[in-house]
């Protein structure tokens, strides 16, 4: 009788922890949908973008890519990428809006992946 | 460079300052942090490195520094220095914009004394001398220095903003092949082409 309830508990957590996985599943590939967003809108603009640090750290987390990554990604030097991060700077906005695209891609290669 | 060719770059330049006492050796800790860091410019020929150069912040001189210029013997002649000199400085410049800056970092590069090799190159990249330098042979082992031990060079300051023009000026014309005709390709993003380099610096020089 206790093994037959020791699986029952077993299986309703593992049904709560299937559930939690789908969830955040599903809030990853929201957030995925809204960094491309986000990212399309700022590379529409060829003025300053006075979010650049936060698009530069979101896109960062979200991609799951650590600043050594981010510069291999972007083929630029990981000091840079730690000064975009620290709003310390930003390129130039031609440049900038070409970072944008190459992170929008890799986004959206991820989204692919996670869909199905 | 990618830090995976860590170990073959230093040994590129360690094996290219052996034999000329007017490149810094820097200490393999060093230099495998700006490969990692991917400060260091390499240029290519198939699996071959042919030239080295790095653009390097000092935060605490506030100072950009574009140098450590090596182009193997049998690669001279063909435009490499010029190249070499030139990618990184627009590369820093377009994605960091430092002349933004409060106060602006100055740009610098750094010839010894007695070293003809990049004086031509450096002009031609947009720097005009700023003053003559001279520090202790300790700070900087394995550089040629005078009998008084002394090393003595020059400091060279990126004129701003004619060096942007010049720049963009060069990226307009140059159709991306060396002297002898091979083509050169720079490993941007493919997001960006040079004509945005250069769209880039005429807008920051204005």
């Amino acid at each position: 009788m206790a093994d037959v309830n020791q699986a029952t508990m077993v299986a309703v957590k593992i049904a709560e922890l299937l559930q939690q996985v789908e969830q955040a599943r599903a809030s990853r590939v929201h957030a995925l949908e809204t960094l491309v967003g986000s990212l399309e809108l700022a590379s529409s603009s060829e003025g300053e973008c006075e979010e650049f640090a936060t698009l530069i750290q979101a896109a960062q987390d979200l991609l799951d890519l650590d600043d050594a990554e981010a510069a291999k990604l972007l083929k630029v030097s990981r000091p840079t990428i730690s000064r975009w991060t620290r709003g310390r700077n930003s390129p130039h906005p031609v440049v900038r809006n070409a970072m944008f695209r190459a992170l929008i891609r890799t986004a959206q290669g991820r989204l692919r992946s996670r869909r199905g | 460079m990618d830090s995976s060719e860590i170990g073959r770059t230093y040994q590129w330049h360690q094996e290219f300052a052996q034999f000329n006492d007017a490149i810094y050796p820097r200490p393999e800790n060093a230099f495998q942090e700006m490969v990692f860091d991917r400060q260091v410019w390499c240029a290519m020929a198939e699996d071959t490195i042919l030239a080295l150069s790095y653009a390097a912040f000092d935060e605490h001189e506030n100072q950009w520094e574009i140098g450590g210029l090596m182009v193997a013997a049998e690669a001279r002649g063909k435009g490499l220095g010029d190249i070499m000199m030139r990618l990184p400085l627009i590369n820093m410049l377009v994605t960091e914009r430092p002349l933004l800056s409060t106060p602006a970092p100055t740009i610098v590069a750094h010839v010894l004394k007695g070293n003809d090799a990049p004086r031509n190159i450096i002009p031609r990249a947009g720097f005009v001398f700023a003053r003559p330098v001279e520090i202790p042979k300790d700070v900087l082992p394995g550089l040629r220095h005078d009998d008084d031990g002394m090393i003595r060079g020059d400091e060279f300051h990126l004129s701003v903003p004619n060096a942007l023009n010049q720049l963009a000026d060069w990226l307009d014309q140059w159709d991306q092949k060396l002297k002898d005709g091979s083509s050169a390709t720079i490993d941007m993003i493919d997001t960006l082409t040079i004509e945005d380099w250069s769209r880039a610096l005429r807008s920051m020089a204005s």
